[in-house]
């Protein structure tokens, strides 16, 4: 009999990251996922700055980091599986592949289709501490995405170079000084069990992928630390390029919109939403409740409503944001208080969700529709960001208005 | 109609000095008297210029009411670095007028055309914003109506749409690149049909020093 593909790693739910091995994960969908490799990959032309190595080596040292704390290349391959990334398997002494892959397979881009596995690269490097490279793609056709481990070594410097500091005191739902008086029966304890008792793992049933499909998306569990890397080392090499704040910084916000409009959207829209949160919804302002409340089972920190004022304002406080813990681990404190791109995308997108279009009327979530009306700038709400743990601040705090 | 106008001073200029003025002059858009010698009447899209004959104290740059102060701004700073070093590259003329609604479509019509998926203009906008900034050093405002390429520009365009956004765009692009003196006509049309009276936004606050100008507005019947 043929071993598991993975078996489930220990979790550890602390100030809202989840942590697997010490490392904070997020749960991610294949279009965040493409939409921010592509927006690292528009990078290519400036000088002295390969995004392709980036997108590598940014998790090649957390793979080493979870070798020195005693994971074995067994767990880190079932691991591999479990968060999502595919099937991950040695051919020969030198080859190895990916007949299921989440960046092989579920990522789709504007550009020319060109080996986009990255990720799978820098993660077998870390596993084997060795140069690899990818010579076969299926984005460019290929039945599996192959890789080559050279014999030169492979050095990465550790990235994480300050401690991971979390906000231990993380005020109750609705009891915190400025916070609004809400009256709302949605019940986030139950929702955020009963997210986490979902199956959102790799699927390891026959026929073996390793990937997550679930709410019309799919989802990984992804590296935190990861993503503010490639994010943040990104918008800066933008900024020193001379690129305008505003610019550098709009991709990375479209990209949590993109991930609410297609993620938050497809769970609004899920039996399982319709059948434990929706019938405790009076109003579109319950529905956001209710998002929030998954929003808090997905590592994302512990987001706190401040504020509603139907269809005009939301104001949403993240304790421990994984952008804000993860910048404070890589960058020293900033002075800008907009730093937290995902989180400010993502807030806009969830407010778009239901006071610009009406997610309750179960839409169809197509590319049309977020083109012609949830994108549409018409009707459209900004969003800003007043405090940020990126800048010395207790919590990130997104301010959606119109 | 009121136009934006702004005198710059040519007096003390060399005949070497005025003669490279000239010919960048001459680069920004379509002379109209193309059988004066002495004087020049250049028209673009968003101003038209009157540039006399050497010896003469003043030349005049006269912006349509519907152009932007960023513009106004930008080919004031062109000019001011023009009277300042009196150098010219011929090759940073501006040649190609593109409307950025006409290409986004054509792009999109392209994509659909390979069974690929429309994207939609913000994100079009941002990410060649981006993309040309890096593989040209210069920025281009793809989020406005109209863009002025030059040659190099235009091929680094074409690069892009085909390499990040999957569309091998060149047939595409010789149709959508109008002729100068086409989009002039087109512009002067619409620009006649317009009663807007732009702000001066204090732009001339900026050019004090080597731009010796003054600003003040005309109308013209």
């Amino acid at each position: 009999m043929d071993k598991p593909l993975h078996s489930t790693p220990q979790i550890v739910t602390v100030g809202g990251q989840r942590l697997i091995g010490g490392l904070s994960r997020v749960y991610h969908c294949n279009h965040y996922n493409a939409y921010l490799q592509m927006a690292v990959l528009m990078t290519e032309y400036l000088p002295q700055h390969s995004p392709q190595q980036l997108l590598t080596e940014a998790v090649t040292p957390l793979i080493q980091e979870l070798r020195k704390r005693g994971y074995s290349q067994q767990q880190l391959l079932e691991e591999y599986s479990y968060c999502g990334f595919g099937v991950l398997r040695q051919i020969d002494a030198i080859h190895w592949e990916t007949p299921s892959s989440h960046y092989g397979q579920s990522l789709t881009f504007h550009g020319k289709p060109q080996k986009s596995c990255f990720f799978t690269t820098g993660y077998l490097q870390g596993l084997l501490d060795r140069q690899v490279v990818e010579v076969a793609c299926q984005v460019e056709g290929s039945e599996s995405d192959r890789f080559q481990v050279s014999e030169l070594p492979c050095i990465v410097n550790p990235y994480l170079v300050y401690p991971l500091e979390l906000t231990p005191e993380i005020p109750e739902r609705f009891s915190f000084s400025g916070c609004q008086e809400f009256t709302t029966q949605i019940d986030e304890p139950s929702i955020i069990a009963a997210v986490n008792s979902l199956p959102l793992y790799g699927k390891k049933e026959a026929p073996e992928t390793g990937l997550i499909p679930a709410f019309g998306v799919v989802l990984t569990h992804h590296f935190a630390d990861y993503y503010n890397q490639i994010s943040y080392q990104t918008y800066w090499a933008l900024r020193n390029a001379g690129m305008p704040e505003e610019d550098s910084k709009e991709m990375f916000i479209q990209a949590g919109h993109i991930c609410a409009f297609n993620t938050f959207g497809g769970i609004m829209k899920s039996p399982e939403w319709h059948a434990i949160v929706a019938p405790h919804c009076r109003n579109r302002e319950d529905w956001l409740h209710g998002m929030i409340a998954v929003i808090n089972a997905l590592g994302w920190g512990i987001f706190r409503v401040e504020r509603i004022v139907p269809e005009k304002e939301f104001i949403v406080r993240v304790y421990n944001s994984y952008e804000g813990i993860g910048y404070r681990r890589i960058f020293l404190k900033t002075e800008d208080k907009n730093m937290s791109f995902l989180g400010m995308g993502a807030t806009l997108g969830l407010v778009h969700l239901l006071w610009k279009v009406d997610i309750r009327e179960r839409p169809d979530l197509t590319h049309d529709f977020y083109v012609k009306q949830f994108n549409n700038p018409q009707n459209s709400y900004t969003v800003e960001q007043s405090h940020a743990i990126a800048a010395g601040d207790e919590y990130d705090r997104f301010i959606v208005s119109k | 109609m009121t136009y934006q106008v702004y005198e710059f001073d040519l007096n003390g200029l060399s005949l070497e000095q005025y003669a490279k003025l000239r010919i960048f002059v001459q680069t920004l858009g379509y002379n109209s008297y193309p059988s004066q010698l002495s004087v020049l009447h250049i028209k673009h899209p968003l101003f038209f210029i009157d540039f006399p004959g050497y010896g003469f104290p003043t030349a005049k740059i006269s912006f349509y009411p519907q152009t932007v102060p960023e513009k106004v701004n930008e080919y004031l700073e062109m000019l001011n670095g023009q009277l300042a070093f009196g150098g010219v590259s011929m090759n940073e003329k501006s040649s190609y007028v593109i409307k950025v609604g006409e290409l986004f479509k054509a792009l999109n019509g392209k994509r659909v055309s390979q069974g690929l998926s429309e994207i939609d203009s913000p994100l079009i906008a941002s990410k060649l914003g981006i993309l040309f900034a890096l593989k040209t050093n210069g920025y281009v405002n793809f989020k406005g109506e109209i863009i002025d390429l030059n040659d190099n520009q235009l091929i680094a365009l074409q690069e892009i749409l085909d390499q990040h956004f999957n569309a091998e765009m060149s047939v595409e692009l010789r149709q959508l690149i109008a002729s100068m003196e086409h989009f002039i006509k087109s512009a002067e049309a619409a620009s006649s049909e317009t009663t807007v009276v732009s702000e001066k936004k204090g732009l001339f606050n900026k050019f004090k020093g080597l731009f010796k100008s003054k600003l003040h507005q005309e109308s013209h019947a």
